[in-house]
């Protein structure tokens, strides 16, 4: 009797897991929601919570490790993010969504020094004790700052290998061998990327290329990780293996990461905090799981 | 059902590498197919053979019946072959609206065409099909300022405006936000019916290729591993073990 | 002020600067005559360069051909070219009024389809190369020119050829041939302006941009390439046929051939005045010109140095050029947009109310 229900169970789960299968790699489901991009801005509009500060601290613990202050940025002379505020807390992991074209890419250049700044602070650290790090350059955050940006577009340097990758990811240390020393570290925890160390990486396959391109951005020893784009381009088999590694890092390691993720589905279910971004404003903010749940933000931005 | 595009035993391999190894499919008239496969598969150098982007090294491709692998890119083109590229491309210090009207057709342009302006009927259609990819607003900034994914939105439009006979996308969907994907696909979908335009695409998120193809080809290590219908597809075991993943 | 009235304000501007010019200094009138020579070149040299992004070392050819063409049909519809040029001016050949006049006309013509059916064939072979190797290419046909033709004894070889002689005053001719230099000037403008803006122009930025995409959206580019370098040679070819009689004595390496300074010239002012844009080109010519002429007559020794130092600083530094800089800085003045328009349903809405 009960090696029948056993069976049965079993068969259940195989069914669960098939279902969990479509859900995970890249969402299956129907492509019925049809809204055009203005009424996605209008409703959007329409139902965005002028949110106030207190709500962003909450949900960043009232403890954040890194936060952005009324920011207007953007590119050349046209303020892409007007009034924006942000915080993360050490540790935690926020994940930013929205249509295209709404700044979520500007909140990481911006972070990271590649945008025009109008006016606004970026303040990074423990407590009260934070640095302003809004008017250092790129390598000075990256080596000072503590922050490393992994980019949308494939940035590996494709003629030389992986192991030559990786220690440019050091470049900025003091000497050539503390970069080796860093290298080697970062080899002993992922010993897939190990095994191909002498291979140019060019002919690495997709996910080790994105396991290139995150470990490179390890060796400096950074504290946040701004993540672009983790699983764009990216074949199905890889895209649970690149949120397993920032998984890790988050947890293991205590990581602080940022990302923006058109995947929204998995970027909300993988981050502690999501922000919705609509035309350079936030329009919701909210648990990860909290905004997987709710119907407008799955209809306006998720594909229903 | 006739074929519009057969390709067949095409190989092509540069510095040594094997990027198509005699690969034979065909794309069915009026129908959307897929094409799948790990990166480093071959898929976009399958592309570039059949647009005339760089000669093959054996095999033929024929459109409509005609041989094409040995035409050049424009030549190809101006037959209403089309191609969108994986890394995006449009022209960067032409407003969206520019971007559009030179992308009308060139199938018929007769020389002094090309002194001509541009009637307002193809002024229209760039804005609708502006407005449709959620581009109106920005359509008098220069293309190069819009971001990653309004500039893929702004090449889609682009393609579309050309009336093509059939459109190769490399990657349409990637980087979009998935309520504007459902949008696009809908578009896609209108196009292959109402007009007619035969759609080949290649394309990671598996939520477009199931919504979106009739049938799939899958390429793994440049060689053609399966090809059927998404359901089949989805349950081959070759493709969850190279491509899908096992979960 | 709308950009509509800052360009008319330009229009008046030029032109009352190119009517006046020579009559409130006329000793200036042969100068300010080479300014407009000059505002051809940029101009010419920009639609490769600028608009389609195809920087041509070797433009000054056809203002070589252009000046030798016009030459020779000076001579050629009344005298022996042959003897002519043998005699190396020893024999003062006359041309009558009339015959000067028609030699004159039909000359610029000649010289104006020469040069352009020259670059249509050119065209064919030189288009296939790209970026650095199309300025080495082009510079290669403009320098071997030079040589070809200094080793031509019947177009007078190194000797070069005296031209006929203008009929009338020295200030006579350089008050005619200024006249004829400013409304080719005004002649180009004009209709590189209609140009730019028909479907050509549009094609021409396209490839530009990305010719790979252009191509593969089907736009026929050799056809446009090749239009482009036969109508910038159609008014070089004028320039040179032009400049030639303003001279009076043309020689292939240093007059007719300068590649080392009009032919890099043309570049630095489409440069300096901001390349692909309507005004960049004058504006730099009007510019780099004033400038040599001043440290040539003030600074002696230094206006080398002088335009080393501006081409040098504009390629490091200051890649927009002028118009360029100002287009970014002020883009309103221009009538670009920065700034979202409003969407289709509010402008219908604004049209109604």
């Amino acid at each position: 009797m009960s090696e029948e229900n056993t069976t049965i169970d079993a068969v259940a789960e195989t069914d669960a897991e098939a279902a969990n299968r479509s859900t995970s790699g890249y969402h299956m489901g129907a492509v019925d929601t049809v809204i055009s991009v203005e009424d996605v801005n209008k409703q959007a509009k329409a139902m965005a919570e002028v949110i106030p500060v207190e709500r962003i601290a909450e949900l960043a613990g009232n403890d954040p490790f890194l936060r952005i202050d009324n920011l207007k940025a953007g590119y050349g002379k046209m303020e892409i993010l007007h009034d924006f505020n942000l915080q993360v807390a050490k540790g935690q992991s926020l994940c930013l969504i929205g249509p295209n074209g709404a700044g979520k890419s500007t909140i990481l250049h911006s972070i990271f020094g590649f945008t025009n700044i109008f006016s606004g602070n970026i303040l990074v650290g423990d407590g009260d004790n934070k640095t302003d790090v809004t008017a250092m350059t790129s390598s000075q955050k990256l080596k000072h700052g503590g922050i490393a940006y992994i980019l949308q577009d494939k940035s590996i340097f494709p003629g030389m290998t992986v192991e030559e990758n990786l220690w440019m990811g050091g470049y900025l240390m003091d000497t050539p061998d503390q970069a080796k020393e860093a290298a080697e570290r970062v080899f002993a925890k992922y010993d897939r990327l190990a095994a191909r160390r002498t291979h140019a990486a060019g002919v690495l396959s997709g996910g080790e290329r994105r396991l290139l391109e995150i470990s490179r951005a390890l060796v400096m020893g950074p504290e946040v990780l701004l993540v672009d784009e983790p699983s764009i381009g990216l074949e199905p088999r890889f895209i649970d293996m690149v949120f397993e590694i920032l998984d890790d890092l988050q947890h293991a390691e205590g990581k602080t990461i940022i990302m923006v993720e058109q995947n929204a589905k998995k970027g909300l279910e993988f981050a502690d905090v999501g922000y919705v971004l609509v035309s350079g404003e936030l329009a919701i903010a909210g648990k990860g799981d909290e905004l997987l749940e709710n119907p407008d933000v799955g209809r306006l931005f998720l594909g229903g | 059902m006739t074929n519009i595009i057969e390709v067949e035993g095409v190989s092509k391999s540069y510095g040594g590498v094997v990027a198509n190894h005699k690969v034979s499919m065909e794309v069915p008239v009026g129908r959307i197919t897929g094409l799948i496969g790990p990166n480093g598969s071959g898929k976009t150098t399958l592309f570039n053979s059949v647009v005339g982007y760089q000669p093959i090294d054996e095999g033929s491709i024929k459109f409509k019946g005609q041989e094409i692998s040995k035409m050049n890119v424009q030549q190809i083109a101006r037959l209403g072959l089309l191609r969108t590229f994986q890394q995006t491309r449009i022209y960067g210090n032409m407003n969206g609206v520019q971007n559009m009207l030179i992308s009308v057709s060139h199938r018929n342009a007769a020389f002094l065409d090309m002194f001509k302006p541009y009637p307002a009927e193809m002024k229209d259609k760039a804005e609708h099909l502006l407005e449709f990819v959620g581009l109106y607003q920005k359509r008098k900034l220069s293309a190069g300022d819009l971001s990653f994914g309004q500039q893929k939105l702004l090449e889609f439009a682009m393609a579309l405006m050309n009336d093509p006979e059939v459109l190769l996308l490399d990657e349409p969907t990637a980087g979009i936000n998935p309520t504007l994907i459902n949008g696009l696909l809908d578009r896609l979908h209108r196009a292959n019916t109402e007009f007619g335009i035969t759609l080949f695409v290649i394309e990671h998120n598996m939520r477009v290729v199931m919504n979106l193809a009739d049938n799939i080809y899958c390429l793994a290590h440049g060689e053609l591993l399966a090809h059927g219908t998404p359901d089949e597809i989805q349950n081959d075991q070759r493709v969850i073990d190279a491509y899908l993943g096992a979960h | 002020m709308s950009f509509s009235q800052r360009e008319k304000l330009t229009y008046a501007f030029l032109l009352g600067f190119g009517i006046l010019g020579p009559i409130l200094f006329p000793a200036y009138t042969f100068q300010i005559a080479v300014l407009w020579i000059m505002v051809l070149f940029a101009q010419t040299w920009d639609t490769m360069g600028g608009q389609m992004g195809y920087n041509s070392l070797g433009n000054i050819f056809f203002f070589g051909t252009g000046m030798y063409i016009c030459a020779i049909t000076q001579v050629g519809m009344f005298y022996d070219v042959g003897v002519y040029t043998a005699a190396h001016g020893a024999d003062k050949a006359v041309f009558t009024d009339t015959q000067y006049y028609i030699g004159l006309g039909v000359g610029l013509l000649l010289a104006a389809l020469g040069s352009a059916f020259l670059a249509a064939i050119l065209g064919w072979t030189v288009f296939g190369l790209r970026g650095p190797y199309f300025a080495i290419g082009t510079l290669a046909i403009a320098l071997s020119a030079g040589e070809l033709i200094g080793a031509w004894e019947w177009v007078g070889g190194g000797g070069g050829i005296a031209l006929p002689v203008y009929p009338g005053s020295g200030d006579g001719k350089s008050e005619f041939f200024y006249v004829l230099c400013f409304a080719s000037a005004i002649a180009t403008f004009a209709f590189l302006k209609w140009l730019y803006t028909t479907r050509f122009g549009l094609a021409l930025n396209a490839i530009r941009d990305d010719e790979d995409k252009a191509e593969a959206m089907g736009v026929h580019t050799l056809r446009h390439k090749t239009v482009a370098w036969t109508i910038s040679a159609f008014f070089l070819g004028i320039t040179g046929g032009l400049f030639g009689n303003m001279t009076g004595f043309i020689e292939p390496l240093e007059v007719a051939f300068p590649t080392i300074t009009f032919g890099i010239f043309m570049v630095a002012m489409a440069l300096l005045g901001g390349k692909g844009t309507l005004w960049g080109p004058v504006l730099g010519a009007i510019l780099f010109h004033i400038i040599k002429e001043t440290t040539w007559t003030y600074f002696l020794g230094w206006q080398w140095i002088a335009l080393g130092v501006i081409i040098i600083v504009n390629v490091v530094f200051f890649q927009q050029g002028i118009m360029g800089y100002l287009e970014d800085k002020y883009p309103h003045w221009f009538g670009v947009e920065v700034e979202e328009s409003n969407a289709i349903d509010d402008q219908a809405k604004e049209a109604t109310q």
